[in-house]
């Protein structure tokens, strides 16, 4: 089935551009008619993986695909990977080190928030093999 | 050729053709990809235009201009004020603003009034609406309603983001709404026969009639740019300037001004006069948008208010000054020193005007775009999104700009909405390529 995709880097601790690239998602979608309030959810999703990325993972990307049924979002990184999945899922659980957490972040509400937001959400990761999220949203009706 | 067809106007700029030498760096300096021009100088603004004076900065010829038909369009016959803001006030590094009020009148009008007091008004306004009503999740942060561009640039990129514009009148629609009446009995004129000038730097106010915000009404009858007026002002001043600054300071004007509202033409001169200290002040196009960007993504809910200013370094950075930024920051600076940064109104005034409904708006998005005038784009379907993809993929180019769109992007998407020809792209056989690509497309 026809989609369009687009993929975007992001660099390691890199905290000025991290989030761009959810932008240009984010407008790339607004120029179509999907539902602003599918776009938000696309976006903060987006967001959030993006300074997961810089922040505790390593280089990586984003890749996004809009389909006639879904949008799909994969966030892959080459970091240290997670040891523990569901610790990391938890509500409030962060590694995040006192130098993030005076920027801002840090709440452990990144992976909680991506899995709320997202119709369908799937993390693997292993200690040593980074990070790969994939996240769909579905557009039934929409586009 | 007729001056209908030397001359094309957007909604807020003037388009000369005889003397544009198709640079095509206004293409490319506008925000909203509003300007095209196909073959020849035939230069279209689309409806997508906010004023912001982009192109006028960036045109090396002057062919861009505003719309401003300047000073000759004072009407004799009425009884012209001019309401002179502070940036004005900066133009003229050393002088008195009471001598740069004066030389006003010299120039024509038959008053000048100076902004400052509703500046402030509006900044204690500002502060009591924070703090009651902080926690309104939906809102936050608040966005300033003093930037008109700002304002057409949310209501074009960002609409949702109305809804966080601090729903107060601006301090010169406050000011308009009275002086009329008032100077009405003073001077013994009948409203009717009063016209309200407004002296800006500002590109997006220079059409009098887009310039109100929300519900204000429409007292202004007619603005002209700083710079339409300069030459003129300084040539009056400098023949009624009596004192310098220095010896000035201790006289009667220090009860006329504080130096707080000098500082307002400034970036983050709006928030000085607020206390508040979860307020951040951002200017220049390209940060005004990344931080529209971050509030859009529901980002920044640690913060109380934003002033944003599109120009940089704030008004004094308009399109429509006469001299420097760095020239005029500096004045400011020195304005500051002398006036002080106390504040002159009483609170419990104020407060009482507050509680009073004086400074109130309420936001009418869909009335706000019929007035602007700023329209969205048509929606793209999927395969509209991925055929520009694929035209992009095709033409491989370097934003040369000879097609008369900003970059091959843009050019792509005209050509998707019907809205370009393949002819006008460099690349030879364009449109054979695409169709070609299309035919191996359905056979794979
Ligand atoms: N890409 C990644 N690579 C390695 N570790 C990660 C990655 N993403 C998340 N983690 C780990 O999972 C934890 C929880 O992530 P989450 O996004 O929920 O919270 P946070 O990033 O610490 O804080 P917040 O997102 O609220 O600012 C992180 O602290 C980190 O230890
Ligand atoms: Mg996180």
């Amino acid at each position: 089935m026809a989609s369009f995709s687009k993929c975007y880097a992001i660099k390691k601790n890199d905290f000025i551009k991290a989030g761009d690239a959810s932008i240009k998602i984010k407008n790339l979608l607004k120029s179509t008619d999907i539902d602003p309030a599918i776009i938000r959810r696309v976006a903060v999703c987006g967001y959030e993986g993006e300074i997961n990325v810089a922040m505790h993972g390593g280089n990586g990307k984003i890749c996004i695909d809009i389909g006639e049924n879904q949008i799909t979002i994969k966030i892959d990184d080459d970091g240290p990977g997670i040891e523990d999945i569901d610790l990391a899922m938890k509500k409030g659980f962060s590694t995040a080190t006192d130098k993030w957490r005076e920027m801002g972040f840090g709440a452990g509400m990144g992976l909680p928030n991506m899995f709320k937001n997202a119709d369908k959400f799937n993390i693997e990761s292993e200690k040593g093999n980074g990070t790969h999220i994939t996240m769909e949203f579905s557009l039934k009706g929409n586009i | 050729m007729t001056e209908r067809e030397e001359n094309i106007y957007s909604s807020y700029f003037l388009y000369k053709k005889d003397l544009c030498e198709n640079c095509s760096e206004c293409i490319k300096a506008c925000p909203t990809h509003a300007i095209r021009i196909r073959r020849k100088k035939n230069l279209r603004f689309l409806d997508k235009c906010i004023g912001c004076g982009e192109c006028i900065r960036v045109c090396p010829t002057g062919a861009m201009t505003t719309a401003s038909k300047g000073i000759e369009d004072l009407n004799k016959d009425k009884f012209n004020i001019a309401i002179v803001s502070p940036v004005i006030y900066s133009q003229f590094p050393d002088i008195m603003a009471t001598d740069v009020l004066a030389g006003v009148e010299k120039i024509g009008f038959d008053l000048s009034v100076d902004l400052t007091h509703f500046l402030e008004l509006f900044q204690f306004a500002t502060e009591e609406y924070i703090k009651r009503n902080k926690s309104n999740d939906e809102q936050t942060p608040y966005i300033s309603p003093i930037c008109p561009i700002v304002i057409r640039l949310i209501t074009h990129k960002f609409p949702n983001l109305l809804k966080n514009v601090l729903p107060l009148e601006r301090p010169v629609a406050l000011f308009s709404a009275e002086i009329k009446e008032n100077i009405s009995k003073e001077y013994k004129v009948a409203e009717e026969d009063i016209e309200l000038w407004h002296i800006t730097p500002c590109p997006a106010k220079i059409i009098s009639k887009k310039t109100q915000f929300l519900n204000e009404k429409k007292y202004i009858n007619k603005s002209i740019g700083v710079n339409d007026i300069y030459v003129e002002l300084f040539h009056e001043i400098s023949k009624i300037k009596k004192k310098n600054l220095d010896l000035y300071c201790s006289g009667k004007s220090n009860v006329l001004f504080s130096g707080r509202s000098f500082e307002w033409g400034l970036s983050g001169g709006e928030i000085a006069g607020i206390n508040n200290d979860k307020s951040i002040a951002v200017s220049g196009l390209k940060d005004t948008i990344a931080y529209l960007e971050k509030i859009d993504l529901g980002l920044l809910k640690h913060i109380d208010y934003l002033e944003l200013r599109i120009c940089p370094e704030g008004c004094i950075g308009g399109a429509l000054t006469a001299i420097d930024k760095y020239i005029a920051k500096s004045a400011i600076r020195r304005l500051v020193n002398i006036y002080g940064k106390g504040r002159r109104l009483s609170k419990e005034k104020i407060m009482k005007l507050y509680d009073d409904g004086y400074f109130f708006t309420t936001v009418d998005t869909s009335e706000i775009k019929d007035i602007y005038g700023v329209k969205q784009n048509e929606p793209l379907s999927l395969d509209q999104l991925m055929e520009i993809d694929e035209l992009v993929g095709i033409i491989k180019g370097r934003n040369c700009g000879v097609c008369g769109a900003p970059d091959c992007k843009t050019f792509a998407e005209d050509i998707v909405r019907g809205k370009a020809e393949f002819e006008d792209c460099l690349v030879p056989n364009l449109k054979q390529k695409v169709d070609k690509k299309k035919a191996e497309n359905k056979t794979e």
